[in-house]
């Protein structure tokens, strides 16, 4: 029962959610619908376990005096500060938006930010003409780069935004195409495997 | 010629940025066949029609895809197209508001809940653009991003549903996504739309550009800026080309002395 | 057809007939036929590698399963190759430090290297400590990540999953602190990025092979070969589309639109 009662329910719950993106029958897509409700109750349920995994962690770094533990507190703090501020005054007070505005944004934004930097050790780091392909990859990113600046238009010509744009219409989209009927059609059969049951690594331990 | 350290990569990189900040250039801007065509179907709905703007990014995208949904947001108000955002994202409600605190107040007589609304995030991805297509207010559970009532909004007295939505323009950072809206809206409802993706995302979204799926694409921050300038408005993104060129020319710069070093080692070895 | 929504008959159709390609393939494994062999994938094989290194260095090993939920495809894919990882890693007592986006992945990514290490016998082994959620947030996760790489000095990297922006953040920092890296998502924006910055890249679909290619499991084997299957097939209309097309004929895309 163990075994087969997880399988079941993944079974009929997934049919459902499959057949009601083809079949018309209004009481198929009802169902497909509070399925997919049920999925987000649960998973908003699972937030709670995040919460308590991260105090778990971080009170055992305090309490031992770990490497970093001030860091833990800063994150209690934060967590929880942020936690009873929303849901004491809402998300449309102004020290709610204040605070997510000038501290949410602006760090994410600067971790993103760092994808400049990243990205510019990686490119140093990677494109040697090593070989005939890494070759072509390099001139390839180079006329591409600067089709897609105004400097290279203005340094070299609108040559380099008409190849930019011939290299992002044929080629990339060949790939692209393949690329993704490959993934579209390997993800199905990850969902196949996973409807009748032979894929079992959803449900922990080690699928057996 | 030895490896260089990644940390002069950096403070190289930083040097050309804020140099492009403090002493614009003034590089010009050339306007694609993309970003002129998603204008042209944006430019050519008739007042009182409803564009439909999917606020799908977090704060990492602002730079490249807000400017482009100001731009856009300018161009219905002065058009008289209404707009309704809406997002599958969580900050979906946050980003829109950041574009009505500066662009709303350009036009004083246009009133929220008549001419805009923002609805904000409401979970379910793609079926939020499902049950939306049925009843956006029964989608969005009767409540904006504000706390206040959609069916209490002249706005939705017309507006049922996003089958009558006239445009869709999804502004999207990843998943969900263009797809959501291709799948749900634009594909099986005939609605055309486009998107504004960033850059990474560009190359996957152009099958559907050239399948029809997408009318035109904004590409990028430079979509963004060329989307500024359309509507005669050059913003951030328009002043963020000149530091994307200098940056651009850094990363150009640092891969040709890598492959001389690389080259000068491999001819002694 | 009324049972069917307009416009996607063709659709449901050619899935049916892709479920018959993998199933009849699943069905000749399980009558003990046998079943063609599958290539080389040279980013699965450098796993056992990059662990096998991370254990000399004694280093810890770092794994995240991308920050898709747990309905996402390449989630399951990065779960399965978790697995193996927490087989090898609780084999040779390598420390494996897993890190999740996602609260529901990691309560499974939890039970699975648990159970990797009850049945390696070595149960006193597992430090649930060493499986943490970070964060829900994109960036919060990535910097939650990189931390860890860099405080704990992680010697092998493997990220395999659905990536997004912070792919890049994860094996730039991974190269810098030396550690081996096999990276592979089916995000087709995010494969430049890996490919560039990591030792080995699984690109697009390689991932949803690791089950089979790990395990060897006929049954798992027919699947992947059934997938082929059914890729031959969407090839082969392409091309005779294209052609079609070529000569002016667009019948086969109007039915394919049915």
């Amino acid at each position: 029962m163990r075994k087969v009662l997880p399988l079941g329910i993944t079974f009929v719950s997934g049919i459902i959610v499959v057949l009601a993106n083809f079949l018309a029958p209004a009481w198929f897509v009802a169902a497909n619908r509070e399925i997919s409700l049920w999925f987000q109750i649960v998973a908003a349920l699972f937030c709670a376990l995040g919460v308590a995994n991260l105090t778990r962690i971080h009170s055992k770094r305090l309490a031992r005096h770990s490497e970093g533990w001030f860091f833990s507190i800063v994150l209690f703090v934060s967590m929880f500060g942020f936690m009873i501020i929303a849901f004491s005054v809402g998300q449309q007070d102004d020290l709610y938006r204040n605070l997510y505005n000038n501290t949410i944004v602006p760090l994410n934004a600067t971790m993103y930010s760092v994808l400049v930097f990243y990205i510019a050790s990686a490119a140093y780091r990677a494109f040697r003409v090593r070989t005939l392909e890494a070759t072509i990859l390099l001139i390839t990113a180079a006329i591409v780069m600067l089709g897609k600046a105004p400097i290279g238009e203005a340094v070299f010509g609108s040559w380099v935004v008409d190849a930019t744009n011939w290299i992002l219409d044929i080629p990339n989209v060949a790939g692209m195409r393949g690329i993704q009927l490959g993934a579209t059609l390997g993800g199905l059969a990850m969902a196949l495997r996973v409807l009748v049951g032979i894929e079992r690594t959803h449900f922990g331990g080690t699928g057996e | 010629m030895p490896n260089v350290d990644r940390r002069i990569i950096y403070i190289v990189m930083i040097a050309a940025v804020v140099y492009a900040f403090v002493n614009p250039m003034g590089l010009p801007v050339t306007i694609s066949d993309y970003t002129r065509t998603a204008h042209a179907a944006i430019e050519a709905l008739p007042a009182g029609a409803v564009l439909v703007l999917g606020m799908d990014f977090s704060p990492g995208g602002i730079p490249e895809l807000e400017p482009a949904a100001k731009a856009i947001f300018y161009q219905c108000m002065c058009n008289d197209v209404k707009v309704v955002m809406i997002g599958m994202w969580v900050m979906a409600g946050d980003m829109g508001e950041r574009v009505l605190d500066e662009m709303a107040p350009l036009f004083p007589a246009k009133v929220y809940g008549v001419d805009f609304v923002n609805i904000g995030f409401k979970p379910g991805n793609g079926l939020l653009l499902e049950r939306a297509a049925d009843n956006i207010i029964e989608a969005a559970v009767d409540v904006d991003h504000r706390g206040l009532a959609l069916s209490a909004m002249p706005l939705f007295e017309q507006f049922r549903s996003l089958r009558e939505a006239a445009f869709w323009v999804c502004l999207s950072t990843g998943n969900p996504g263009v797809s959501d809206w291709i799948k749900v809206i634009g594909d099986p409802l005939g609605i055309p739309g486009t998107t504004d993706v960033v850059s990474v995302s560009i190359p996957e979204n152009m099958p559907f550009v050239q399948s029809g799926q997408l009318t035109g694409i904004i590409q990028g921050m430079r979509g963004a800026a060329e989307y500024e300038l359309l509507v005669d408005r050059p913003g951030r993104a328009t002043a963020g080309m000149d530091a994307q060129s200098l940056a651009h020319v850094v990363i150009l710069v640092f891969i040709v002395l890598g492959n001389v070093a690389y080259l000068t080692r491999k001819t002694r070895a | 057809m009324g049972l069917i929504r307009p416009g996607l008959v063709a659709s449901f159709v050619l899935e049916l007939a892709f479920a018959a390609a993998v199933l009849t393939l699943i069905g000749r494994a399980r009558r003990g036929q046998p079943v063609p062999a599958i290539r080389r994938v040279v980013g699965l094989d450098a796993i056992d590698e990059a662990i096998g290194r991370a254990t000399e260095m004694g280093a810890p090993v770092h794994f995240a399963p991308g920050i898709g939920a747990i309905d996402n495809a390449q989630t399951l894919a990065a779960l399965s190759i978790l697995s193996h990882v927490a087989r090898m890693c609780a084999k040779y007592d390598t420390r494996l430090i897993q890190t999740n986006r996602n609260n529901v992945v990691y309560s499974i990514a939890e039970e699975t290297i648990k159970q990797a290490y009850v049945d390696a016998g070595k149960p006193a082994g597992f430090n649930p400590d060493d499986v943490r959620f970070i964060s829900e947030d994109q960036f919060g996760y990535a910097s939650g990540c990189i931390g860890i790489m860099a405080r704990e000095k992680v010697r092998a990297n493997i990220l395999v999953g659905a990536f997004w922006a912070e792919s890049l953040i994860f094996a730039e920092v991974g190269a810098q602190v030396g550690s081996i890296q096999i990276a592979g998502t089916a995000n087709t924006h995010q494969i430049p990025f890996f490919i560039a910055a990591c030792d080995y890249a699984l690109l697009g679909e390689e991932i949803y092979a690791a089950s089979a290619y790990l395990s060897r499991e006929p049954i798992l084997v027919g699947c992947l070969i059934g997938q082929d299957w059914a890729k031959m097939i969407g090839v082969l209309l392409i091309l005779a589309g294209a052609v079609l097309a070529t000569f002016g004929n667009y019948d086969l895309g109007r039915l394919l639109n049915e």
